[in-house]
C-alpha cells in the first residue's frame, strides 16, 4: 500500500531507560507503519516493549525513560518535535489510549459520568453543562452499558471490572479519536466479559471509522480481529505481516516458535513446544540479532550484526539473516 | 433528637425558600454526606478522640467567644453586688490593674487568683485563648498553601523543578523550628505580629516535604497516566486528581500542628520574642509568673496547663481524625468494636 494511507508511522525509535542498575535500552530500533482504517496487532512477550512504544507514540514514557532519537509521525506531523501543550490537545482527541488495567483506571473520587465529561472538557471549550452530559449518556449507551441515565452518576467502586472497561473505552471514543490505542485491553476480565469488550471495539471502530491499534500477548485475540500484525521481540520488530499469512506461514524463528506453543485444537499434540531460553537482559542485550541465543538457525552472522526489517514478499516483512535476499 | 434537629432545619429552610435547593444538593453529595456520617460515627467510638476534639471545640469556643463569656460573668458580679450578695464590686478584665487582691490566691470571684499587679488571671488566661487561637489560625492557613503548592510541584514535575524546591525546604528544615523562628522573630522585633511571620516562614516547609511525599506515590496511580493520556492539563491533574487523593494526611497534621503553634507561640512570648505585656499571652503569662512560683505557684501553673491542655487536645483529636480519615483503619476500627 502506498504511503499516503498511513496514519501512523514510527521511525527508528529508541527509548531508554536509565536506571541505577544500568540504561535498560527497552526499544531498540522500532520501525513501524499503521495504515489508516486498520486493525493491528502488536504482539510480543512480557516486558518485550509493546507498551513502551506506545506510550512513546504519545509521548508518556515514565521516568526515568526517554526517547532518545526517533521520529513518531502522526498525519504527516513528529509528535516528538511538539510542544508540550500540542501534544496534550492530541491526547484523547486524535490519539487515544486505553492504559493497560482500565479497571484501576478511574479516580474513585469521581462519578464515572464526570471522567468522560473530563475528557470533552479537555478538548472543547465553551460547552454547555447540560450537552456534555447528554453526549456522556450517549456515549455510555454505545459502549452498551445499561441504565445508562443512572450510571453516570455512580462512582467506579459501583461497577463491576467489565463495566469500568466500558467506562474507560468511552472515555477514550468521547472525543471520536482517529487512532485507538487499546494497551490490552481485556487482560484483566474473564472470557465472557472479554468478547463482549471486543465486540463493543469493532463495533465503534466500524461505526466511527477509526484506526486501532491492539497490544497484547494474546494471539488468539490477534487472529479475531487484526488485519496486520507486529511482532515484538526485545525492543524490536521482528516481523510485520497481514494475519492470515502470519498464521499460515510464519517466517521469524521467534515467531514460529510463538505459534508452537499454543495448543491446536485440531492437531493431536501430546506436548507443546516451548521457546528455549529467557527473555534477555536488556541492560546488556546479546550483540547481533537479539533473539540468536535462543534460536535454532542461529548462525556466525546473527552473533555480530543486526538484521533490518525488510519486504521479503509483498506486505511482509521479516528482521532475520535466514531470508536474506541474496 | 437528630430527626428533630434535621426536621427543623429543613423547615426553617422551606421558610427561607432554600429548602429543595438544599436537599437537591443533599441528595447530589450524597456520598459525601455518607462518608461524613461514617467517620463521625467512628470518631465516637474513639473515647481519646472524643476527649480531644472536645478539648478543642472547648479551645475555639472560649477563643471566639472569649469577651462575651466575661461579659456576662461582669453581669452576674454586677447583679450579684446590687442585691448585696457580693461585697465589693468586680470587675473582671485582662487589663485592669487593682482589680483583685496582688497575687491573690484562687477564689470563689477570682477563679484563677490575681498576678502581681492584682490584674484577674481568669480574664487573663481567657483573653489568651483568642490570641493563641488567633496566631493559630493565621499560621495554619497562611503557612499550609504555599507548602501544598510547591509540594505538588515539586512531586509531581520531578527533575530539576524538584530538586530546587526540595533543597531549599531543606535549608529550612536544617534548623530546630524553634530555633529558626527565633531568629526571624528577633531580627524582626520581638512582637506578637513578627511571632506570627516568624511561625509562617517556618511552617511551610513540613509541608511540601509531606505532600511532596504523598504526591510521589499518587501519581503513579493509572488513573494519572490515564488522565494524562486522554489530554488532561497538568494543573487539572494536580488539583482534581491528585490533591484530593492525598489531603488526609494533610489534614491530619494541620490539626497536629494546631497545638504545636499554639506551643511554639507560648514558647516565644515566653522567652520575650513575642507578645509583649500587657497582652495576654499565656506563655508570657507563664514567664510572668516564674518571679512568684513560690508564692503563687498557679500564676505560672494554670497558664501552662491551658498550654499544655490545648496541645493535647489536638493531638489526641489528630491522632484520631488519622484513624478515621483512612478507610482501611477506619474499618478495622467499625470491626473491632462489633458494631458494623
Amino acid at each position: 500500500m502506498s504511503r499516503r494511507d498511513e496514519i501512523l508511522r514510527i521511525e527508528d525509535l529508541y527509548v531508554h531507560f536509565y536506571t541505577y542498575a544500568g540504561v535498560v535500552k527497552a526499544i531498540d530500533g522500532v520501525n513501524m507503519s499503521v495504515l489508516r482504517g486498520e486493525t493491528y496487532g502488536l504482539v510480543g512477550e512480557t516486558g518485550c516493549g509493546k507498551s513502551v512504544t506506545m506510550r512513546a507514540v504519545l509521548r508518556l514514557i515514565p521516568p526515568p525513560g526517554r526517547i532518545v532519537k526517533g521520529r513518531v509521525i502522526f498525519n504527516g506531523v513528529n509528535l516528538l518535535e511538539l510542544p508540550e501543550e500540542e501534544m496534550r490537545k492530541i491526547r484523547g482527541a486524535k490519539i487515544a489510549y486505553i492504559v493497560q488495567d482500565p479497571t484501576a483506571a478511574l479516580d474513585p473520587l469521581y462519578t464515572s459520568g464526570f471522567q468522560v465529561a473530563e475528557t470533552i472538557l479537555a478538548h472543547e471549550e465553551n460547552v454547555g453543562k447540560k450537552s456534555v452530559w447528554e453526549r456522556v449518556v450517549s456515549l455510555f449507551k454505545s459502549v452498551l452499558i445499561p441504565d445508562a441515565e443512572r450510571r453516570v452518576k455512580q462512582y467506579p467502586h459501583e461497577f463491576s471490572g467489565g463495566m469500568r472497561q466500558r467506562v474507560v473505552i468511552a472515555c477514550a471514543i468521547s472525543e471520536k479519536p482517529e487512532l485507538l490505542i487499546a494497551d490490552e485491553p481485556t487482560t484483566s476480565v474473564d472470557v465472557t466479559v472479554q468478547a463482549q469488550i471486543l465486540e463493543v471495539l469493532e463495533d465503534l471502530k466500524k461505526t466511527q471509522e477509526m484506526t486501532m491499534i491492539l497490544v497484547t500477548h494474546n494471539l488468539g485475540l490477534v487472529a479475531q480481529i487484526c488485519d496486520r500484525v507486529g511482532v515484538m521481540y526485545a525492543g524490536s520488530i521482528v516481523e510485520v505481516s497481514d494475519v492470515f499469512r502470519l498464521f499460515e506461514e510464519p517466517l521469524h524463528p521467534y515467531t514460529r516458535g510463538l505459534l508452537n506453543a499454543i495448543p491446536h485444537v485440531t492437531r493431536t499434540q501430546f506436548r507443546l513446544e516451548p521457546i528455549p531460553g529467557t527473555i534477555p537482559d536488556l541492560i546488556n542485550p546479546p550483540p547481533g540479532c537479539r533473539f540468536h541465543p535462543r534460536c535454532k538457525h542461529a548462525t556466525g552472522i546473527c552473533k555480530r550484526e543486526k538484521p533490518k526489517l525488510r519486504e521479503i514478499e509483498p506486505g511482509r516483512f521479516v528482521a532475520c539473516h535466514l531470508y536474506r535476499g541474496d | 433528637m437528630k430527626e428533630k434537629l434535621a426536621r427543623g432545619l429543613n423547615r426553617m429552610l422551606d421558610l427561607m425558600g432554600y429548602g429543595e435547593k438544599w436537599r437537591e444538593w443533599k441528595r447530589k453529595r450524597r456520598a459525601m454526606f455518607e462518608e461524613w456520617e461514617l467517620m463521625y460515627k467512628a470518631l465516637k467510638r474513639s473515647p481519646l478522640a472524643k476527649a480531644g476534639a472536645a478539648m478543642a471545640v472547648v479551645f475555639f469556643i472560649l477563643g471566639i467567644f472569649g469577651p462575651q463569656i466575661l461579659a456576662l460573668i461582669n453581669g452576674l458580679y454586677s447583679l450579684l453586688y446590687s442585691q448585696g450578695i457580693i461585697k465589693q464590686k468586680i470587675v473582671l478584665d485582662p487589663y485592669k490593674i487593682f482589680a483583685g487582691p496582688r497575687l491573690g490566691k484562687p477564689s470563689l470571684l477570682h477563679p484563677f487568683g490575681c498576678d502581681e499587679y492584682g490584674r484577674d488571671l481568669f480574664a487573663r488566661v481567657l483573653t489568651g485563648a483568642r490570641v493563641s487561637l488567633i496566631v493559630s489560625v493565621v499560621v495554619i492557613s497562611l503557612g499550609i498553601p504555599p507548602g501544598i503548592l510547591l509540594g505538588l510541584v515539586s512531586g509531581y514535575y520531578g527533575g530539576k523543578v524538584d530538586e530546587f524546591i526540595m533543597r531549599v525546604t531543606d535549608v529550612f528544615l536544617a534548623f530546630p523550628a524553634l530555633v529558626l523562628a527565633m531568629a526571624i522573630a528577633a531580627s524582626l522585633g520581638a512582637g506578637l505580629k513578627s511571632a506570627i511571620i516568624a511561625l509562617t516562614i517556618v511552617w511551610w516547609p513540613s509541608y511540601v516535604r509531606l505532600v511532596r511525599g504523598q504526591v510521589l506515590s499518587a501519581r503513579e496511580n493509572v488513573y494519572v497516566e490515564a488522565a494524562r493520556a486522554i489530554g488532561v492539563s497538568n494543573l487539572r491533574i494536580m488539583v482534581k486528581h491528585i490533591l484530593p487523593n492525598i489531603i488526609s494526611p494533610v489534614i491530619v497534621l494541620a490539626t497536629l500542628d494546631f497545638g504545636t503553634v499554639v506551643i511554639l507561640n507560648a514558647a516565644l512570648s515566653f522567652i520575650g520574642l513575642g507578645a509583649q505585656p500587657p497582652t495576654p499571652e499565656w506563655g508570657r503569662i507563664v514567664y510572668d509568673g516564674l518571679d512568684y512560683l513560690m508564692m503563687a505557684p498557679w500564676y505560672s501553673i494554670i497558664p501552662g496547663t491551658a498550654v499544655f491542655l490545648t496541645a493535647l487536645g489536638f493531638n489526641l483529636l489528630g491522632d484520631g481524625l488519622r484513624d478515621v480519615l483512612d478507610p482501611r483503619i477506619r474499618r478495622s476500627i467499625e470491626f473491632a468494636s462489633g458494631r458494623e
